[in-house]
């Protein structure tokens, strides 16, 4: 009798099973044939996506990784555990550059440490893209990682060109990692006219746009040019899409651009204020709501988010709902 | 009252409110209104009157919370913190009853979780449930396979397989 539930009965199983975290779930796949099928049945990973998860809130921003105050990383000692050979790395300079579903991207000049800190898990990508050191602006990059479709993560690096004859233009590129073979693989060009108020375009200017591609669903990163314009790459089609940013974005300012939960967010911060809009579809935005107001942080942190907001890292690749991380915001507050 | 027979003929007589913890008797009771006899032919005496004394004790706990909110309102304001608190600790008790309740070996676990799922008992399906997850938390495959009493389907190469799959996962 024993033995007949939790080898044979699939709804038990996968009733008990998706109240586990992740990192449990990753280890128990070898259990028994019975188990490992409910685990990568992707109704499973979605029901388990779902369910509330325990959070933890982390920012980031250009240069640093917050945890409070502090410039750089300092291993949260509470509730994540890095080997050391990766914290004693972290500690000598790597940025958070992406975060995804509960993974984050660490970067240091064109290494990248990629990993799951609730289970301790990390990944060394170890060759670096193809042709990179041609182009002289690199942009940001993006992890592309979504349990419900693959457990295997993609990894985005974009590269700019600036044309030296036509200062009006932009190419943009993509370099994407794949951790299923272990290779990178370069992306069709696409490029773009600036805003035709932006005449010129001089390196400075270039230097000081907040440049944050992320990643929406699946398979696909955008970025704002900060002229009024999202840009979107599809992975698997290899093709771009444009679309307008929400209105109070088109103008420079302390924008910032991040994505969770398969939201894009766009965040303005003014009088302490982050207004958040959503992408619904692929032309028509959605004010959902203003965030930071429930935050209640001191001057330095709140300074810092002005630079940029990265959104919440879920320990486990469970997903909350924007209510809950409204709730979190506001508790770490 | 209603009375509930078991797969082995024993039968229960409970009150209707404590029944209808479960949903498909509460289904049943709504689609015919006469009905005083209901055979449970999946679950034996012994869960059953396990299962029982959980719906029984839930449901004296609610009705004490709503006599508790009744008696709020009649006596008026003033005393608005009383009831509140003894919600607060009304809950807490049955959370610590419920720990005591699920502190059974695992062949009733596995029953409990069966019939609370045949019953569709959400309260004692959530708990029991997660009673099973917490006994795999914290367990290496080896340990989780001999504490449930589950044969290792894969061959070596399978499970080395699907360790491959993500490497980065277990390194």
């Amino acid at each position: 009798m024993a033995e007949s539930l939790l080898n044979s009965n699939f709804d038990i199983i996968f009733m008990i099973l998706s109240l586990l975290p992740t990192e449990t779930l990753l280890q128990v796949q070898t259990v028994c044939r019975a188990w490992a099928w409910v685990i990568s049945d992707p109704d499973f990973v979605r029901a388990h996506c779902s369910l509330p998860a325990r959070i933890t809130a982390f920012f980031t921003r250009r240069g640093g990784w917050l945890t409070c105050t502090q410039q750089w990383f300092k291993p949260y000692q509470e509730d994540v555990k890095f080997p050391s050979s990766i914290s004693d790395n972290l500690s000598i300079g790597f940025e958070v550059a992406s975060s995804n579903h509960g993974i984050l991207c660490f970067q240091r000049n064109m290494i990248f440490f990629v990993g799951n800190p609730a289970t301790s898990s990390w990944f060394l990508v170890r060759c670096a893209p193809p042709n990179f050191s041609s182009y002289k602006y690199h942009g940001g990059v993006a992890l592309i990682y979504d349990p419900a479709i693959s457990l295997n993560f993609k990894l985005t690096l974009a590269l700019i060109k600036l044309d030296n004859s036509d200062k009006t233009k932009y190419w943009i590129q993509f370099h994407i990692y794949s951790s299923e073979t272990c290779s990178w693989t370069i992306s069709s060009e696409f490029s773009q006219r600036l805003n035709p108020m932006f005449d010129q375009f001089d390196k400075g200017q270039w230097e000081s746009v907040q440049y944050i591609p992320c990643k929406i669903g699946g398979g696909s990163v955008c970025w704002g040019d900060h002229f009024g314009l999202l840009v979107g790459y599809e992975i698997s089609t290899d093709t771009y899409w444009k679309t307008s940013l929400p209105p109070p974005f088109k103008q420079r300012g302390s924008n910032s651009m991040s994505c969770y939960n398969n939201i894009i967010y766009f965040t303005r911060m003014a009088y302490g204020v982050a207004k958040v809009w959503r992408l619904e579809g692929k032309d028509s935005w959605a004010e959902i709501m203003d965030v930071v107001r429930s935050l209640h942080l001191s001057p330095p942190v709140r300074s810092t988010l002005r630079t940029n907001i990265v959104p919440l890292v879920s320990l486990c690749t469970a997903s909350p709902s924007l209510e809950e991380m409204r709730e979190d915001l506001h508790t770490i507050g | 009252m209603i009375t509930l027979t078991s797969s082995d003929g024993v039968q229960f007589d409970v009150r209707e409110a404590v029944a209808k913890e479960s949903q498909i008797i509460r289904d049943m009771i709504q689609d015919d209104c006469v009905i005083t006899n209901i055979p449970l032919a999946n679950v034996n005496h012994k869960i059953l009157s396990i299962v029982l004394e959980y719906c029984q004790m839930h449901v004296d706990k609610t009705e004490m919370e709503v006599n508790a909110s009744k008696h709020q309102t009649t006596t008026g304001e003033g005393s608005s913190s009383v009831p509140v608190a003894l919600k607060v600790s009304s809950n807490k008790n049955l959370n610590d009853w419920d720990k005591e309740f699920i502190n059974v070996d695992l062949d009733t676990l596995y029953d409990l979780i069966l019939a609370a799922n045949y019953l569709n008992i959400s309260g004692l399906l959530n708990l029991t449930t997660q009673a099973a997850a917490d006994i795999i938390k914290g367990k290496t495959t080896e340990e989780i396979r001999a504490t449930f009493n589950i044969k290792n389907d894969f061959t070596p190469e399978e499970e080395a397989a699907i360790r491959k799959e993500n490497p980065w996962a277990f390194e």
